[in-house]
């Protein structure tokens, strides 16, 4: 089963990927900021398949957790949830080791066929 | 209603009380860039939320918000007061629609104008536009048009059969991607993508750089290039690709474009000229079908190894695919020509450019096997093939070596698995003798062999079923173990250094903890059966030993039961600062509505209480602060005049005194005025005259409670809402509550309310009666007194008797709950008589006797019983049984 890690500050986002996901048959493990998520990762069990992650956030923003994932992870997709209006941030993403984005609001469908999309297999 | 929009409108109350408090907050220290961001960061996770739900009119007005406090973020607008009221304006709005959300799942077409108008205010606010925000520059594409789609020609013509097919004769998409040579370090794999191409038919890789020797390559770097061919739409590729437009250019190519012929140019004119001849006519007539049959009726006859062979396959091919005729025209004349047919690049070019428009019609992709695997044959057979292919290749001379290898260690795995060790034997021989040769010519014959003959009956279901997927991989470099066992080395000591120090908290229903609650209860009363069995143990088996050892773990589990209990109480704690956070927006917009300049001081917000008083407290509280602010301030002017200082000071503040919450909210306005009071009362008819004459300042004052007493002069639309005081003492006392008020005329008001700190546990007093036993809150309880039977006096069909120098009405517990029985007097003669207080009015209850007091949770009656009146709840007592505790208000009343 693939492992998937969300970040986001919203709860409500969270649950909303995670009730997706955890549909779809992955396994879903998440973190409310950037500084949460980078502790959770250093000390996790299994390497995630996949990491998403909002970029807007309290503690530590998306873009520096991209940053610092990517230390510790260097091929693991990593995608960045960015509204329609970001479109600096997403390059910003893309030029730290993010390896694509979703766009707020991302309906299930589109959700599943982005992550399908990057993950290996 | 979904369980995620639930969460939704929590959330989004949350929210929005944090950005209230925001705003205010910046209101008075504009420049603060942390509570900016805040601001910022709450409306932008609002506007996420929001997006779940298919609510496009709240979507917009937050989405506006954001943009003004997106400008505020970035210094081109400040804060000031306008802007703080429209936003706190909007957040109101927004409010509205989420409980508009809450009730009905939906916001009605009514918000839509109201939307729009708050929506135009807005933007009205937002600096003037260079309208440079609303230009997306698209990027510029970064990749360099490929020079040729030569690349095609190195596809294999059988490959490139397969793609005429597939295309049904209309355009395909070429494709080059060029991975940027750290692609795998940002999760990128290029294979993968590849590989899930939609519409996928050939691809070619190439490398970028020669490779250099083996040991000096890099494999974390990409090297190569790929080109494929698929007929899927340009737009289909290019969203396939949108994470790296820049590393990808899609070309629509004409299917011609694909039929470049191979083979010996030995001419067979007889046989071309008639096939020549006779296309032209079946062209003419538009007889695709019979141009695909002459194809084939020369392709019997002539090599296949010939040029013409090769085109006139791509004829056949095409006739099949249902090619328009100027297509096979094209590929006729070309054969005729014996040239390849001209492909413009420019023209493919600027076809891409019109990618947006599809392709006449959809490609019938499902058509060929070919694009739900990668070939039309069995996996086995394909790696087969592709490492003939590979033998082909020209390769340097110094990498020689390691082409043999790398070809050798597929073979073997797939005939390990596939054909048995003497398969594998037979393979080393060939190996041994290439190695020993410099040539790869007798593997080439090898796998020739090895391959089945023939174009038709090569597939063998059972090949496909007997090769495991895994032996295609296996050449695949496995550089995701390496990366993970060096950071799997760090992980521990990072692990150890990181320890999370921040605080969590966590939100949980509340029926969770109610049902944990409960579980707790019972388990209190379950833990009681201790004892009981410790006496059995010592009485009937004899065994004084196991009874002291079940008392002394009775002692244990207690004491975890009582401090579980305790806990769980604790966890529905909340502190008052929830509900006092309201107050700053509150009293901020009251007094600019009112003209008044008022500072609130809160105190105490740490003190705690059980969630549900904490909750219920709000509305009296607000109400209480409104009349303050209504009645009890003056105008900057009147203080002045009375020679005050101009800003009125409001205080509330909270406190825990023993088992108590104790608040007060206090005013330095201009008081109650008893004589006002007073004439008012009598006017309204709540007093008499003799009571008008007798009455004290302070009994006045507290008449404010009175049902239907209002003392505005003039309704205002703030307090005067047709509920007075009395309701605010109503809902009080209704948790358990008391309200105290004292008023100094011209020098304010203090209003003291106090409150339990948890109805969650409330202390009863037991009464039996007709041998059973009834709870009686201790709230009401005035004293409990015996009086003699002739003391009990019946006057207009009714007992009193006087207590304490009052006539105090007094009832059978009997008459109240319908007992057979009357109360019973003891060997004196002297009745049990519980005196209690209800709505200010002293009354006795005559019961049989009293028990002790005790500290029970109360709970509702459920089911069936929930329709009785007269009883407050059951609660569980610690030997098992039910006790019903009576609702003394609801018994007196309908006595």
């Amino acid at each position: 089963m693939k492992n998937i890690f969300v970040v986001d500050d919203s709860p409500l986002i969270v649950s909303f990927l995670k009730t997706t996901l955890e549909g779809a048959g992955f396994k879903v493990q998440s973190a409310a900021d950037g500084a949460q998520a980078l502790a959770a990762l250093k000390v996790a069990v299994a390497k995630p398949d996949l990491i998403i992650t909002d970029i807007n956030m309290p503690n530590m923003n998306g873009l520096e957790l991209i940053k610092n994932a990517r230390q510790l992870f260097r091929f693991t997709p990593i995608l960045a949830l960015t509204t329609e209006n970001q479109a600096a941030k997403r390059d910003e993403a893309k030029k730290l080791g993010a390896t694509g984005w979703l766009t707020k609001p991302v309906t299930p469908v589109d959700l599943l066929k982005v992550v399908k999309h990057v993950l290996p297999n | 209603m979904s369980p995620l929009l639930q969460q939704f409108i929590t959330d989004s109350h949350d929210i929005l009380e944090r950005m209230s408090q925001a705003l205010l907050a910046l209101e008075k220290n504009p420049g603060d860039e942390g509570v900016i961001d805040e601001l910022f960061r709450a409306v932008h996770t609002l506007k996420g939320n929001s997006g779940l739900f298919d609510i496009p009119t709240f979507t917009r007005v937050v989405h506006a918000a954001e943009d003004l406090l997106d400008k505020v973020r970035d210094k081109e607008l400040s804060i000031d007061n306008d802007l703080t009221d429209e936003l706190l304006e909007s957040m109101d709005f927004i409010q509205r629609m989420v409980d508009m959300v809450e009730a009905s799942g939906a916001i009605p077409d009514d918000f839509t104008d109201e939307a729009d108008a708050r929506i135009e205010r807005l933007r009205a606010l937002l600096p003037e536009s260079d309208g440079h925000d609303l230009v997306f520059e698209e990027p510029a594409d970064q990749v360099q048009p490929p020079d040729t789609l030569d690349w095609i020609a190195r596809i294999p013509e059988a490959e490139r059969l397969d793609a005429c097919l597939a295309s049904g004769g209309h355009a395909l998409s070429a494709i080059r991607y060029v991975p940027e040579p750290e692609c795998f370090f940002k999760g990128e794999d290029p294979l993968l993508l590849l590989r899930n191409l939609p519409g996928r038919q050939a691809f070619v890789i190439s490398p970028i750089e020669p490779y250099s020797a083996q040991a000096e390559i890099d494999v974390y770097r990409s090297n190569f290039e790929l080109q494929a061919l698929s007929t899927a739409s340009p737009a289909e590729i290019r969203d396939h690709f949108r994470y790296m437009p820049e590393q990808v250019a899609v070309y629509a190519v004409p299917p011609t474009a694909l039929a470049i012929a191979v083979g010996e140019d030995l001419s067979d004119d007889g046989l071309r000229d008639d096939f020549l001849a006779n296309a032209e006519t079946l062209l003419a007539k538009g007889d695709v079908a019979l141009l695909a049959v002459a194809a084939g009726a020369v392709l019997d006859l002539i090599s296949p190894d010939l040029k013409t062979a090769s085109m006139l396959r791509f004829i056949r091919q095409l006739a099949l695919a249902g090619a328009e005729v100027p297509v096979l025209s094209a590929l006729v004349k070309a054969l005729a020509t014996g040239e390849v047919p001209s492909l413009d690049i420019a023209d493919a070019a600027a076809e891409s450019l019109q990618d947006a428009v599809p392709p006449a019609a959809p490609a019938p992709r499902v058509k060929s096997a070919g694009a739900s695997g990668l070939g039309r044959n069995t996996l086995a057979v394909q790696i087969v093939t592709t490492q003939r292919q590979l033998l082909d290749l020209p390769v340097p001379p110094d990498q020689w070596d390691g082409r043999l290898l790398a070809i050798g260690n597929t073979l073997r795995s797939l005939l390990a698995v596939q054909g048995g060790s003497e398969a594998v034997g037979a393979l080393e021989a060939v190996l041994a003798n290439c190695a020993e040769e410099r040539s790869f010519l007798s593997l080439a014959f090898h796998l020739e062999a090895l391959l089945p003959s023939g174009d038709d009956d090569i597939e063998d279901p059972s090949d496909s079923g007997a090769l495991p997927a895994s032996v295609a991989v296996a050449a695949v470099p496995v550089r995701s173990d390496a990366a993970s066992a060096d950071t799997l080395g760090d992980a521990p000591k990072a692990a150890a250094e990181h320890g999370d120090k921040s605080a969590r908290v966590l939100k949980v229903p509340q029926e969770k903890v109610d049902r944990l609650m409960d579980l707790i209860g019972e388990m209190v009363v379950a833990k009681n059966a201790l004892p009981y069995l410790a006496t059995k143990a010592e009485e009937v088996y004899g065994s004084r030993d196991l009874a002291r050892e079940i008392k002394a773990q009775f002692a244990v589990i207690n004491r975890i039961a009582e401090d579980m209990q305790d806990g769980i109480m604790q966890v529905r704690m909340l502190p008052m600062s929830s509900v006092f956070q309201r107050f700053p927006r509150l009293v901020r917009d009251v007094a600019r509505q009112l003209g008044k300049r008022v500072r609130l001081v809160l105190e105490g917000e740490e003190a705690e209480a059980d969630k549900h008083i904490v909750e219920s407290l709000g509305d009296p509280l607000i109400h209480i602060l409104r009349n303050s602010l209504d009645h009890g301030l003056e105008t900057p002017e009147a203080r002045r005049a009375a020679g005050k200082p101009e800003e009125g000071r409001i205080t509330v503040r909270a406190s825990q005194e023993g088992d108590r919450v104790l608040i007060e909210i206090e005013d330095d306005g201009k008081g109650i005025d008893p004589a006002v009071i007073k004439r008012k009362a009598f006017e309204k008819g709540l007093i008499d005259e003799t009571r008008l004459e007798s009455i004290s300042d302070q009994e006045a004052i507290q008449l404010v409670f009175a049902p239907g007493f209002s003392t505005a002069e003039t309704v205002s639309n703030l307090s005067g809402r047709g509920v007075g005081m009395d309701v605010v003492k109503n809902s009080l006392e209704k948790i358990g509550g008391q309200v105290r008020l004292t008023s100094e005329k011209g020098r304010g008001t203090r209003i003291a309310l106090t409150l339990p700190l948890s109805v969650a546990v409330s202390n009863v007093l037991m009464v039996k009666m007709n041998g059973q036993r009834f709870g009686v809150p201790m709230d009401v309880v005035v004293e409990t007194v015996r009086v003699p039977r002739d003391e009990i006096h019946v006057i207009k069909g009714r007992r009193v008797s006087v207590l304490r120098g009052k006539i105090v009405p007094l009832f059978g517990a009997d008459e109240l709950l319908s007992l057979p029985e009357a109360p019973i007097a003891n060997a004196e003669g002297e009745y049990a008589v519980l005196v209690v207080r209800v709505d200010g009015a002293t009354v006795g209850m005559i019961v049989d006797g009293f028990a002790q007091t005790t500290d029970v949770i109360l709970k509702p009656l459920e089911g069936p019983l929930s329709g009785l009146a007269g009883f407050a709840g059951s609660a569980l007592l610690g030997d098992g049984s039910v006790l019903l505790v009576l609702d003394m208000k609801e018994l007196m009343n309908g006595a």
